[in-house]
């Protein structure tokens, strides 16, 4: 193994060989990742970047445990999701690996706190730490104040950073986020991203992030940019 | 309208599950109008065919002149008045013939002597053959002169008689005081003996007579014409008449009866009378408490399927959120938004209006053909109906309006929650995080008025106890409170309501309750706890209550028609002796077979408080216990006890005490007096085996001396006084007063038993006479001895009697039971002495309470006085009245009464069965047409609200399709999102089929013994008791189940669609 090898084993916590995703059959197929590869790094905000169809958020999606790849291979946090069965993977998405989508995916009839528990509570964890950590993770996005709201009661920067601290619930090893921003306006959008960088920072996980609004790319780390499936410019690939 | 058709298609589930309940809804109201119709004419049918002849037909009677013309002139006469029928309707016309004054001997076969005389009836009957059948011999046809008339006698009477074809029967035609002896040559037997025809038989005898002994029209006409009556029967047919008709019939039959004679151009002497004008209104009223009985059906179901509609509407506006918001958000008021959601409903009520109505006909057609064969077991309770369906297969014109009625009914449920003042549209997402707890009833305070005004038309109904009321015109009628028939269902709303108040609070509890429990469940708690609306709770509620109110109410009416019947008799069987023809003296105990205990019963009036007539029953009280019936709410002890204490105060009357095992007494009367003296007949008093008085026929003197040799009733204890009299005969030829005696001497007076061993009888020391025909007439009585000597002094030609008896018998008041409503007419107390008078005249009743009970058993209206029949027997004695004489024997049977009730009927005897009028008020069709509507409705309600329980589960799943995607992403497994949602379902499931049990067993309880009217309109006797059934909780529990089964599918669809369909990145957006 060479240095650079042994590095990457230590630290990567995504690693994603060759991979390959395409949808239908024959003519009419849809190639959506062709052949990817790519690491992300513990304590690394990665954006992915490319426009609407380049294949930014079929790549999350495996990555995220979500889909499976037609070839290729993918290991986040030491486990090779590629070859895990369903339960492995719901632990997985549960225990490792922490999703913030588009539109918040936030539970309508739960509070803000309730909400954010939802990861602690299918992890068995206890009460009283559970209850701790939520105010925690409310009072780290800056809404610790607004425990009982429910979604509908908070704006959408509000929301997504409610979403933000479900994710980080169970403390993940990964965070996932597919355009993050998208319902939200510059500013909070930047905060927001802000946000994710000072957890990536202070947390020492890592984040993958799908984006195409340029003017967020400057607090990446590294920026993936995708063409019709491919890594255009395998920089930091 | 396109894009009406476009958005249908998009949400073509839940519309076709509304054109479902739709057409459901529409095709049951429209059912239940035509039922409606329907069952108040099978109902009066019933009543006209239980109904006595009497009633059914018009019975004329009058002189039938001297002369054969005469007769057929009058005759003619009366018929041509019925010519076109009755009201339109043909009607059978019979006529009869009865000659007077032909007597027969004293103690003739099997009869007993009348005050003066016995008789019988000789007759012509029209057409006798053709609704009679002979069972011996010929029918009778004209005999020579100088030969016996030729008669054919009724089966039972040739029975009593003693008479066999052959045999004849020395009458003497007391007209021309000449023997007319007959000859019997026939026996027959009536082939319908419930036909008006027989009335032509019935009515003489009923007057005294014996017979009839039929004989050849000629043979009337040329021996017993003069002085002899007519009758006629005119029996309208009835059957398969409509209510209009009906009615025409009692309006013709009421002036018929009303007109006079010579108005309707017949002999002045005809009188007509019949029970057809009483029965006119009580069909109305029949019919009037039948429409009353099935509004409640009605209304619990429209209820249940309005709600069910508004649900899937509410459903169909949850799921169109965003696309109307986005709608507005472009302009569209909500004025448009409600016409794409009337469009919408168009396309569903429409065809359920088309097909309402055929549905609802097919439906009552196979209802009726049940009816005729052996029904369905949920129809063993009420008999089958037998309600005729003469509509086509498009149902009535009526039928249609309910039907367009319904229709818009449900489209007005459709367009609702479309049509409902809407928020912003952040105010509604804001509501979609944070429901608001309670609904807009019940935040505008809706529920609380509800409340209200079902309370006071609980208390209204619980007041006038039913649901007709007299209306305020002159001649105040019954008709439906619409306040009162709406109480129940009020009730069931308003309860509800209240229920839906509590649903937030309970929920809440089992969310912190279940706070440590595994997510799967506490997301379903959350769920429960948090949903938009109350939806498929308040239809279960709604379902179960509505459910449990029908089943008591049922079960309430068939227990009151066993009280009403239990009531009415008053026994297993009550037989009575007709009042005349009577049989031979019936052997005590009656001789039934299956009869384990026999009661003689003495059936009076008396007068209380002023003006309170009420029924006197002197009962054996040492036997009553075994015997009467008392529902044992009705008492606070039961009969044993109860009539105990009457046993227990028993008074005996004094006299001389009889050898044990007498069977007859015997001796002689030696009798002086002067030939201007004319002794008449003596009787003896004896106290039975029962300790009744009963009065002993000792026989009119016929010379100076009279030989006794007459039968004691069975155990006969004392001779407890003889009574006499005599006249002084007027002397027409001097016209000088009498001064003399008359002497009754007793000699050898003793009793015989079965093995014919004599023991003396001494007439008591202390027994003196007490006379009537005082001194201030010229008449002294005393005793001497054996001897009773009357002096007579002056006396142009009166009478007097006397009574040899102990004169220290004085009356004293007597133990009774009483009802709590004569009690209070008397304002007196238990302990309390109240005096009684008679209600036809005579003196009363002095009677000490020593018991109360709510009803008395038989008693018309509930309201009597029981007291031992042997005491009220002594306290007559005392007072010198005649002793009360038994003409009822309430008998107590094994399961089997119906041999003894044949046997008694046999007899002559008129008799009640307690079985046979339990089955016959439950088989009445009024009755149990509305139990089935009731059935049907719990039944159709429950159907509705599984339809809507399976309709919300799957749309609230659907609904919750993106959060249950997002639950998985985060690491739900499938199994447990599953879970949540049986949670949710179990949960408010369990919430629904209690809240609704309890909402419903309270109205029940509260109002459920208040919805059972008799057919006439009035109050059962006794009070109806709520009774729950079995079957109650059997909607719940259907309920229940279906929730969990409709829960248990839609979790697994949920857990394969979870499974299949992982949220992925992007599929958020």
């Amino acid at each position: 193994m060479s240095e650079r090898a042994g590095d990457q084993a230590l630290t990567d916590v995504v690693t994603v060989e060759r991979v390959s995703r395409s949808f239908g059959h024959g003519s009419h197929a849809v190639h959506a990742v062709r052949e990817v590869s790519l690491y992300a790094r513990r304590g690394e905000l990665v954006a992915v970047r490319g426009r609407s169809g380049a294949g930014k958020t079929t790549l999350l999606n495996i990555v995220g445990g979500l889909d499976r790849p037609d070839t290729g291979r993918v290991t986040v946090a030491g486990h090779d999701i590629t070859a895990a069965s369903e339960s492995e993977l719901l632990t997985l998405r549960r225990d490792t690996i922490g999703f913030v989508f588009q539109s918040f995916g936030l539970i309508p009839i739960l509070s803000a706190a309730e909400n954010v528990g939802v990861p602690m509570r299918l992890a068995r964890m206890p009460a009283a730490q559970r209850d701790e950590r939520v105010s925690m993770l409310l009072e780290l996005v800056g809404l610790g104040g607004h425990a009982a709201q429910r979604p509908y009661e908070l704006s959408g920067g509000q929301q997504q950073r409610v979403a933000v601290a479900r994710a980080l619930a169970n403390d993940p090893d990964l965070l996932i986020a597919d355009e993050p921003t998208g319902q939200l306006d510059s500013e909070t959008g930047r905060s927001i991203m802000d946000l994710l960088r000072a957890l990536v920072r202070a947390r020492g996980m890592t984040a993958l992030v799908a984006t195409h609004d340029a003017g967020l790319l400057d607090l990446a780390d590294r920026v993936l940019v995708l063409r019709d499936g491919r890594l255009a410019d395998p920089v930091g690939a | 309208m396109g894009l009406v058709f476009r958005r249908a298609a998009s949400a073509r589930a839940l519309l076709a599950a509304a054109a479902l309940l739709a057409t459901l809804t529409t095709a049951l109201l429209t059912a239940f109008l035509q039922y409606a119709q329907l069952l108040p004419a099978a109902g009066a049918r019933a009543i006209i065919a239980a109904s006595p002849a009497e009633d059914r037909a018009l019975l004329a009677s009058g002189a039938s002149g001297s002369t054969a013309t005469e007769v057929s002139t009058r005759d003619a006469a009366v018929r041509k008045l019925f010519v076109e029928g009755v009201g339109g309707v043909p009607a059978d016309v019979a006529g009869a013939a009865y000659a007077s004054g032909q007597r027969l001997p004293d103690n003739f076969g099997g009869t007993v002597p009348d005050t003066d005389g016995t008789y019988a009836v000789v007759a012509f009957l029209d057409a006798l053959p053709e609704h009679a059948e002979l069972v011996s011999g010929a029918w009778p046809r004209s005999a020579p002169a100088g030969q016996p008339a030729q008669v054919a006698l009724p089966e039972p009477v040739a029975r009593t008689l003693g008479l066999r074809v052959g045999d004849p029967v020395p009458i003497t035609d007391e007209r021309v005081r000449r023997p007319a002896p007959v000859q019997v040559v026939g026996v027959f037997q009536p082939r319908d003996p419930a036909e008006p025809y027989w009335e032509l038989a019935a009515a003489p005898v009923r007057a005294g007579g014996y017979g009839p002994m039929v004989v050849d029209r000629d043979e009337f006409l040329a021996r017993y014409v003069g002085q002899s009556t007519l009758d006629w029967v005119v029996a309208p047919r009835l059957a398969d008449l409509s209510l209009r008709e009906l009615t025409a019939v009692h309006l013709q039959a009421g002036y018929l009866a009303t007109e006079r004679a010579e108005a309707l151009g017949v002999d002045p002497t005809v009188r007509i009378r019949t029970g057809l004008v009483e029965l006119g209104p009580e069909l109305g009223t029949a019919a009037l408490v039948t429409r009353s009985g099935l509004l409640l059906p009605v209304l619990l179901f429209a209820v249940i399927a309005g709600y069910a509609l508004l649900l899937i509407a509410r459903l169909l506006a949850d799921q169109r959120q965003g696309e109307n918001a986005l709608l507005r958000a472009r302009g569209a008021a909500r004025a448009q938004l409600a016409r794409f959601a009337a469009g919408e409903a168009l396309l569903v009520v429409v065809p359920a209006a088309l097909l309402g109505p055929p549905l609802a006909a097919a439906a009552l057609a196979r209802i009726d053909r049940w009816s005729t064969q052996d029904g369905l077991p949920l129809l063993s309770g009420p008999a089958p109906l037998g309600v005729q369906t003469p509509l086509g297969p498009l149902g009535s014109g009526p039928s249609w309006v309910v039907a367009a009625l319904a229709a818009l009914g449900c489209a007005a449920a459709l367009v609702a929650p479309a049509a409902r003042r809407r928020g912003t549209w952040v105010a509604e997402q804001q509501a979609r995080s944070r429901p608001v707890r309670l609904a807009w009833a019940a935040r505008a305070g809706v529920d609380l008025a509800l409340v209200a005004v079902a309370l006071i038309a609980a208390a209204q109904l619980r007041q006038y106890r039913g649901t007709l009321t007299r209306t305020a015109a002159a001649n105040a009628g019954l008709d439906i409170d619409p306040l009162l028939v709406t109480a129940p269902t009020l009730g069931v709303l308003a309860a509800t309501a209240l229920s839906l108040r509590l649903l937030p609070v309970v929920t809440r509890t089992a969310v912190r309750t279940g706070d440590g429990a595994s997510f799967a469940r506490l997301l379903g708690l959350w769920q429960a706890d948090r949903r938009p609306h109350a939806g498929p709770v308040l239809l279960l509620v709604l379902a179960v209550a509505s459910g449990a109110l029908a089943v008591c109410v049922a079960g309430t009416w068939q227990r009151s028609q066993q009280d009403q019947a239990t009531h009415r008799v008053g026994a297993d069987l009550r037989v009575t002796r007709p009042t005349a023809n009577r049989t031979a003296d019936l052997p005590d105990g009656l001789g039934l077979p299956g009869v384990t205990t026999t009661m003689a019963v003495y059936r009076g009036q008396l007068q209380v408080g002023g003006d309170e007539t009420v029924t006197l029953l002197g009962v054996d009280a040492a036997a009553a216990g075994d015997v009467v019936r008392l529902r044992s709410d009705l008492a606070a002890e039961r009969p044993p006890a109860l009539f105990g204490r009457l046993a227990r105060a028993r008074v005996a009357v004094p006299g001389a005490t009889l050898a044990a095992g007498a069977r007859r007494l015997t001796g002689e009367v030696r009798l002086v007096g002067a030939s201007r003296i004319e002794f008449g007949p003596l009787t003896g008093y004896v106290t039975d085996g029962g300790g009744i008085v009963r009065a002993l026929p000792l026989g009119l003197p016929s010379g100076d001396r009279l030989a006794v040799d007459v039968a004691l009733p069975a155990g006969a204890q004392r001779l407890i006084g003889i009574a006499g009299g005599a006249r002084v005969l007027f002397d027409y030829l001097t016209v000088k007063p009498f001064t003399g005696t008359a002497e009754w001497s007793w000699t050898r007076l003793s009793t015989v038993d079965g093995a014919g061993g004599a023991a003396p009888v001494a007439l008591p020391e202390e027994w003196v006479t007490l006379a009537s025909g005082d001194e201030s007439r010229g008449f002294k009585t005393e005793r001497f001895g054996t001897t009773v000597r009357t002096e007579v002094t002056e006396n142009y030609g009166d009478g007097w009697q006397f009574l040899l008896t102990d004169p220290g018998f004085r009356p004293q008041p007597i133990p009774a039971l009483v009802t709590t409503s004569v009690l209070a007419a008397a304002g007196a107390e238990v302990g309390d002495t109240v005096s009684t008078d008679s209600a036809f005249g005579g003196s009363g009743l002095d009677v000490t309470v020593v018991g109360t009970l709510d009803t008395l058993p038989s008693a018309e209206d509930g309201a009597g006085i029981a007291v031992d029949l042997p005491t009220l027997g002594a306290y007559r004695w005392a007072s010198r009245e005649s002793a009360p004489e038994p003409a009822e024997w309430w008998l107590a049977t094994g399961p089997d009464s119906a041999s003894a009730a044949a046997a008694a009927r046999d007899r002559g005897l008129v008799v009640a069965d307690r079985r046979a009028e339990i089955r016959r008020l439950l088989d009445d069709p009024l009755g149990s047409g509305v139990l089935m509507a009731l059935y049907v409705a719990a039944l159709a309600g429950t159907v509705l609200a599984a339809f809507g329980l399976a309709i919300d589960a799957r749309a609230t799943a659907l609904r919750r399709s993106g959060e249950m995607a997002v639950l998985h992403t985060l690491g739900a497994s499938p199994g447990s999102l599953a879970r949540a949602l049986v949670v949710e379902q179990s949960v408010l499931a369990g919430l629904g089929v209690l809240a609704g049990a309890a909402v419903g067993f309270a109205v029940a309880a509260l109002l459920a013994p208040s919805l059972v009217p008799t057919a006439s309109g009035t109050r059962p006797v006794p009070e109806p008791l709520l009774t729950v059934p079995a079957t109650v909780l059997l909607p719940a529990v259907v309920l229940f189940v279906v929730a969990l089964v409709t829960g248990a599918a839609v979790a697994r669809r949920t857990r394969r669609d979870v499974v299949a369909g992982l949220l992925r990145i992007g599929q958020d957006r």
